[in-house]
């Protein structure tokens, strides 16, 4: 029976000292990520009713694992929450150590949002939600919202 | 179980030095937890369930400590794994943790660890079983 105990002894200890340097360096690494958004660049063609928004992001992945499977979803709605535009952007990986610079595009067709070009400033709501697979074991979601201003034509 | 005043006081300083040994070791994590990354960090501090974990898992350390030597030291580790195992599953609720960080909603499916976590417990609790076994057998014995 002593040697059952001594094993289990030894392969407790193992998980746990395992478990602990995975958990640290797991946390080390999600505080090592840097995310910056550049300015968001719109542009509004009033002729064609058409709204184009692009969006620069740098991701600098400084931890010790991978970014996997990245999905990276933004909704453009208007001030009453109606959809005006989406884009679906997808990565495969960041590997640990790198810098990605990701471009995402919206084109929202304004034809049956008139009063957001007549009105001369218009907010306008940008949602994003992130999926991603951290360390190939820890499926992450990030939601998150901010507003932009849309100058329209009107006076 | 054989006790006297000068053995009681030994017990309860052992039990306390498992105990502080516990809240050392978390506020050791806590403050490095604060450097690397201190918005998780903050979080954790602030969580009442972290703090509450915490205060069980030194309660179940000092009883761990009081009662060497005897087999309800057994009874103290086993009650503590199944604290432990007890409270991972409670906070899990649907296998996902969500914090929210600077407006940022972020939820995590800790479903893999968990499982780690799980069966690390396990390899655990039939150590404590084992052991309390053994030291029946040897009580037998002698």
């Amino acid at each position: 029976m002593k040697i059952a105990i001594r094993a289990l002894t030894i392969a407790s200890v193992a998980i746990w000292i395992f478990f602990a340097a995975f958990s640290v360096t797991l946390i080390y690494s999600a505080g090592a990520i840097k995310v910056e958004t550049s300015n968001f660049e719109t542009r509004l063609d009033a002729n064609r009713m058409m709204l184009f928004l692009k969006i620069q992001m740098l991701i600098d992945n400084g931890g010790l694992y991978d970014l996997n499977d990245m999905e990276i979803k933004i909704e453009l709605y208007d001030w009453y929450e109606s959809l005006l535009a989406e884009n679906i952007t997808f990565v495969e990986i960041i590997p640990h150590g790198s810098k990605v610079l990701l471009t995402s595009s919206l084109t929202a067709d304004l034809s049956d949002h008139s009063e957001l070009i007549a009105v001369s400033s218009n907010p306008l709501l940008l949602r994003y939600k992130i999926k991603l697979n951290y360390a190939d074991i820890l499926p992450i979601k990030i939601n998150g919202n901010t507003t932009l201003t849309l100058q329209g034509g009107g006076a | 179980m054989k006790t006297n005043g000068k053995k009681i006081l030994l017990r309860i300083a052992i039990g306390f030095g498992y105990a502080i040994a516990v809240i050392i070791g978390y506020l050791a994590l806590n403050s490095l937890l604060l450097q690397t990354a201190p918005s998780i960090g903050e979080h954790i501090i602030n969580n009442p369930f972290v703090n509450a974990f915490i205060i069980g898992l030194a309660i179940f350390a000092f009883a761990s400590g009081f009662l060497r030597e005897t087999i309800f030291k057994y009874f103290a580790e086993g009650g503590m794994i199944f604290f432990m195992m007890g409270m991972a599953i409670y906070a899990i609720d649907g296998r996902s943790l969500g914090l929210t960080i600077q407006n940022i909603y972020v939820e995590a499916d800790v479903s893999i660890i968990l499982t780690l976590f799980l069966f690390a417990m396990i390899i655990d609790l039939a150590r404590v079983i084992l052991s309390a076994l053994n030291y029946l057998a040897e009580k037998e014995e002698a």
